[in-house]
């Protein structure tokens, strides 16, 4: 388990792939953790790219530093994660949070950015009582309290019934996020608003997003598409907001095609 | 008629068609063209195949479809038309109204839920390469050189794998060729249906 210190906390990160191929570096979702990009990783290796991962603060075995968080001072993670390794430039790809942090990342330090990919994911995520709602249950009564309604977001009944070895992974994945990293992490989405700074962004961009994703649909993908001229949006049929796990050989496959 | 599957609409066509008959297509119509011989081949006399391709949709291709149909379902058709315009025709004919005014009227006379039946039916097809060596009728696969929808590799691909084919290719010319280049395909359609057999 490679640690490093980075931003003033503890990030817990993996190498796949080879030294000397193209960096992509995956930015994991809300009550997740690196290992939610397993099904990638066999594709990104075969193709060439060395793939960073690392589990956000807050979450997996990162420090659980205490909260609140901003998407800002996750950035800052990202970038401190970058420079531990002396990467200039990456490919980023962020789900949900993680998407949030790369449209942070494509605004404040675009110039380490080779190139961007927002997967289901907003520039503002309202209303504020949601988040308060989420961080009061979870404080309250544990990660259990809210798994069972997350999963529903995240695959479409269908997913559920067709990969229940993957949802079960997930599931533990959720289970085993530290409640307080979790809480402090909601803060940092409840309290941003990208919707201006991203039409700043010039890094090429591809836009991503689940058809059947109830937490950030279609309807935010195409606002960060139209704000974000140099971008690309690619729906997914029959996938929720997982969509990485939900529909893996066509979200690499689209992955993969923009990265060529 | 409202199908939403290349298959449907291939059998509603000969349902309703002459015994036998001489079947063009372009696009879309290729693809429904290509149906049809598989699964009608006694029927086709004479075949064209005008800008389009006998593979399926890449998983890409697919989420750029779906895309468009999310778009259009937010009452956004104006916008999918703006975007597919300029990969529709010639890069140099990016300013010939004439020829926008064609092909924009003929989208929005069309409208957005036809568009997505179409984008569903298009999604759905098949993989047509491996059906290709058991057309024998003549053939002509015509092609803009510059079609950036189904490029010409697409053709070559087709030609490759049939008897009796014979390509065009269009110069200065894209996906839009029988709107692009009217003379030249009427041409190549007219040799085609008089030719000997």
């Amino acid at each position: 388990m490679p640690l490093a210190e980075v931003n003033g906390t503890i990030i817990n990160y993996r190498f796949d792939g080879p030294d000397e191929g193209p960096v992509v570096m995956f930015s994991n979702s809300l009550a997740a953790a690196l290992s939610m990009w397993d099904m990638q990783i066999p594709a990104l290796v075969e193709a060439g790219y060395r793939v960073l991962r690392y589990d956000s603060r807050g979450h997996g075995q990162s420090s659980v530093s205490e909260g609140p968080y901003s998407i800002e001072l996750l950035a800052e993670d990202a970038v401190g994660l970058m420079d531990a390794f002396g990467l200039e430039k990456v490919r980023f790809c962020g789900l949900s949070k993680g998407g949030m942090v790369g449209q942070m990342l494509a605004t404040q330090y675009g110039d380490r950015l080779h190139s961007l990919v927002l997967s289901s994911t907003s520039a503002f995520m309202s209303p504020r009582e949601i988040w308060d709602k989420r961080i009061e249950t979870v404080q309250k009564d544990g990660m259990k309290a809210v798994v069972d309604a997350t999963i529903d977001r995240w695959f479409t009944k269908a997913g559920q019934a067709l990969l229940p070895l993957e949802v079960d992974r997930i599931r533990q994945l959720i289970l085993n996020t530290p409640a307080n990293g979790f809480c402090a992490c909601c803060a940092a989405i409840r309290d941003m608003d990208q919707r201006d700074s991203i039409r700043a962004v010039s890094t090429k961009t591809l836009v991503v997003v689940g058809a059947c994703d109830p937490s950030t649909p279609v309807s935010s993908a195409e606002f960060i598409h139209q704000q974000i001229t140099p971008s690309e949006l690619m729906v997914i049929a029959e996938a929720a907001h997982l969509v990485n796990v939900e529909k893996a050989n066509v979200f690499n496959e689209v992955l993969l095609s923009f990265f060529e | 008629m409202h199908y939403d599957t290349i298959g449907k609409i291939a059998e509603a066509i000969v349902s309703e068609a002459p015994p036998s008959f001489a079947l063009a297509g372009l696009s879309m119509g290729g693809y429904i063209a290509l149906e049809i011989c598989r699964k009608f081949g006694e029927k086709v006399d004479r075949l064209a195949l005008i800008d389009t391709t006998a593979r399926a949709d890449t998983a890409v291709q697919t989420a750029r479809r779906e895309a468009l149909i999310a778009r259009c379902q937010g009452n956004r058709f104006n916008e999918v038309i703006e975007t597919i315009y300029p990969l529709l025709i010639h890069p140099a004919r990016l300013n010939d109204s004439q020829l926008r005014h064609q092909v924009v009227s003929m989208a929005y006379g069309m409208g957005p839920e036809v568009f997505i039946r179409q984008q569903r039916a298009i999604i759905s097809r098949i993989n047509q390469v491996p059906h290709l060596s058991k057309i024998s009728c003549p053939t002509v696969v015509v092609c803009g050189e510059q079609d950036q929808i189904t490029p010409l590799e697409c053709s070559e691909e087709m030609v490759a794998n049939m008897s009796e084919a014979e390509l065009f290719t269009v110069s200065n010319c894209g996906h839009m060729s029988t709107l692009e280049k009217p003379d030249k395909i009427s041409s190549i359609m007219h040799k085609w249906l008089t030719g000997e057999r």
